[in-house]
């Protein structure tokens, strides 16, 4: 039975009946919009293809990546928007985004109004949340180099200078840029990621004293907790009346995980951050009909379980380097519940395969996770500067080609 | 209570992460006389063993290493003064730092923490550590283990940059070399003349501890 693709023509196009496996051309006739590719996808159907991301904050590109990327496909104008100075993510040029056929737009909340990073001369800068960031020379991002809440007590959390989430600059125009993208595009449109509880906790706090709350101070970590939570309420409160109509996913997230395992005991993150994250999930999805797009880098095995359950419906990047983290038992086990996002290897297959490794990897991600839909390629993560221009097309190329459906790769 | 009834005790602390009760099976320890170097390797190492199973057999995490890390670090405060007093001599000192251009120190900083509770000695240079900056440290606290710690596949260089700083002040051969982070493996540590290459942090104190003499 390899009807599925074909099933999916419910929008009022019409196909030609017969042995779809053996017509060519009919496929080639029957070509979805990337919206309705994707929605399709989400709805654990097949579509006429996978679709493929390359946008956004965290299934994007870098810089030093899309300049590279730029002048191999002979795109000598282009300027690349940082949407993430921390990681050193572009918004792609839209002739980039067609010619490689990514069916995703991404749309980005702004810096509150009055607003500016705290600018310093060693290639550092203090965030809004007051963490000092700074780069390294020629590195490819920026690194945490204090914690401001490191030496705070519970009442300290009260007096801190938080984030203003509702501040009407950050909504500026974006409700019209989302009406805009949805009406006169057929592409897709997602949230870039934020809301994180757990990271930007220890972000704040840093590593070993957060964890050290978590263990033996208790009170401390869950009202940093909480503040932060009503920090994002407040956020997504305001942001998805603006754009929750028009998009169709919303990117959270928060690393669990690490290359050999969870980062952090799944039975603390039961006990404080899944509670979080489920009513800030719950608030997201009472204000749009999008899916819920959770990231954790690493081996996150044993917290999918948990995602499902507070409303998850994709799971990325699928950082298939990490333990145990393999494709084919993933959508064995969780396939028809979850979809996944991402899966190109990055940490060897992307900077350093060949283009042959790139169309096997692309193949094997599509076999082991595109039947039945539930799956959108991309790259583990964002694409990092050492990922040559040729392995990019090529992974976009052969996602194309292999993404076919019915899906027929060996 | 017996000497080896407070040993238990702080081994068990230890695996429990209780840090009050560390504090009071160290003072209950040195009361009773046991020395210093005993209680250390007797009582809270053997607690670190335990975590370091249980980390292997994926029962704990690395929130669970960096909590040991902590647990034995507030344990050191009290008996470093008597260690030292005793001038019973450490497993050995460590020169440990991440290399220069890498800033990336969580990995790095639990390996500090369990090395000292192994019983040895550790000069953590913090992070962006340059090859000057290792040599001459090294040169200084006459250590026998330099571990180098990287996150990225372009920062990992600088570890082959440190050992060539080594080999030219002709102090390579004396040493054991160890690397650890998400890039290296033993094929690039062989690659640039170091030692070992730990998987983890565990594994990265269970070779120190193997240089070392340790069963």
């Amino acid at each position: 039975m390899r009807l599925t693709a074909w099933q999916s023509a419910e929008n009022g196009l019409a196909f030609p009946e017969g042995n779809l496996d053996d017509n060519e051309e009919q496929r080639r006739d029957f070509e979805m919009k990337p919206r309705e590719r994707v929605t399709t996808i989400l709805d654990h159907r097949e579509a006429d293809r996978v679709p493929v991301v390359m946008c956004g904050n965290h299934a994007g590109i870098s810089k030093g990546a899309y300049e590279k990327l730029c002048r191999y496909v002979g795109l000598t104008d282009s300027s690349a928007l940082i949407i993430d100075r921390m990681q050193q993510i572009v918004e792609p040029d839209e002739r980039v985004l067609k010619k490689l056929g990514i069916d995703f737009r991404f749309i980005y909340s702004k810096p509150p109004r009055n607003w500016k990073p705290t600018e310093y001369s060693d290639d550092s800068y203090r965030d809004e949340w007051g963490i000092r960031w700074r780069r390294p020379p020629n590195g490819y991002w920026y690194d945490m180099v204090d914690h401001p809440l490191e030496q705070a007590d519970v009442e300290d959390l009260e007096n801190y200078n938080w984030p203003d989430a509702t501040d009407a600059g950050r909504f500026e125009g974006l409700e019209r840029e989302a009406k805009r993208l949805y009406e006169n595009t057929d592409y897709a449109l997602a949230t870039a990621l934020t809301g994180s509880i757990y990271e930007q906790s220890w972000y704040l706090r840093g590593l070993t004293k957060f964890t050290f709350d978590l263990y033996r101070n208790r009170v401390f970590a869950e009202r940093l907790m909480d503040k932060l939570l009503q920090i994002h309420i407040a956020f997504f409160e305001r942001f998805l009346d603006s754009v929750g109509k028009y998009v169709q996913v919303v990117f959270v997230g928060d690393d669990l995980a690490e290359q050999k395992g969870p980062s952090m005991n799944p039975a603390i993150y039961r006990t404080l951050v899944k509670p979080r994250h489920e009513k800030l999930y719950r608030l997201i999805k009472s204000k749009t009909q999008a899916k819920l797009c959770y990231h954790s880098c690493g081996s996150v095995i044993p917290f999918i379980e948990d995602l499902i359950e507070i409303g998850v419906d994709i799971l990325t990047p699928i950082q298939v380097s990490a333990a145990k983290m393999d494709t084919q038992k993933l959508k064995e086990e969780f396939g028809d519940r979850l979809c996944f996002l991402g899966g190109v290897d990055s940490q060897r297959v992307l900077p350093f395969g060949t283009t042959d490794e790139v169309k096997d990897e692309v193949r094997k991600r599509i076999r082991d996770l595109a039947p039945n839909g539930g799956y959108i390629l991309g790259a583990v993560h964002n694409i990092q500067p050492e990922v040559p221009p040729e392995n990019v097309c090529t992974m976009f190329e052969a996602a194309k080609k292999y993404g076919q459906y019915p899906v027929q790769v060996a | 209570m017996t000497n080896e009834a407070v040993l238990e005790r702080l081994k068990e602390a230890v695996v429990k992460f209780d840090v009050d009760a560390v504090k009071e099976a160290c003072n209950e320890a040195l009361q009773q006389k046991i020395p210093p170097y005993e209680i250390l390797t007797e009582g809270m190492a053997k607690g670190m063993e335990i975590i370091g199973e249980k980390y292997e057999k994926g029962e704990f995490f690395l929130s669970e290493l960096i909590m040991a890390g902590e647990t034995m670090k507030e344990g050191m405060k009290i008996i470093e003064p008597y260690l030292q007093a005793t001038g019973k001599s450490s497993k050995g000192q460590v020169v440990l730092g991440t290399v220069e251009g890498d800033l990336h120190d969580i990995g790095k900083n639990i390996v500090a923490s369990l090395l000292r509770g192994s019983g040895f000695g550790v000069a953590d240079l913090g992070a962006d550590v340059s090859p000057r900056r290792f040599l001459e440290e090294t040169e200084k606290s006459d250590a026998q283990i330099v571990g180098m710690s990287a996150l990225l596949t372009t920062t990992m260089v600088k570890m082959a940059d440190t050992m060539e700083a080594l080999v030219e002040a002709g102090i390579r051969d004396r040493l054991k070399v160890i690397l650890g982070g998400a890039p290296v493996n033993s094929t690039y540590a062989t690659k640039i003349g170091a030692d070992a290459a730990a998987n983890d942090a565990i594994d990265g104190v269970a070779i120190c501890r193997k240089w070392a003499g340790v069963s």
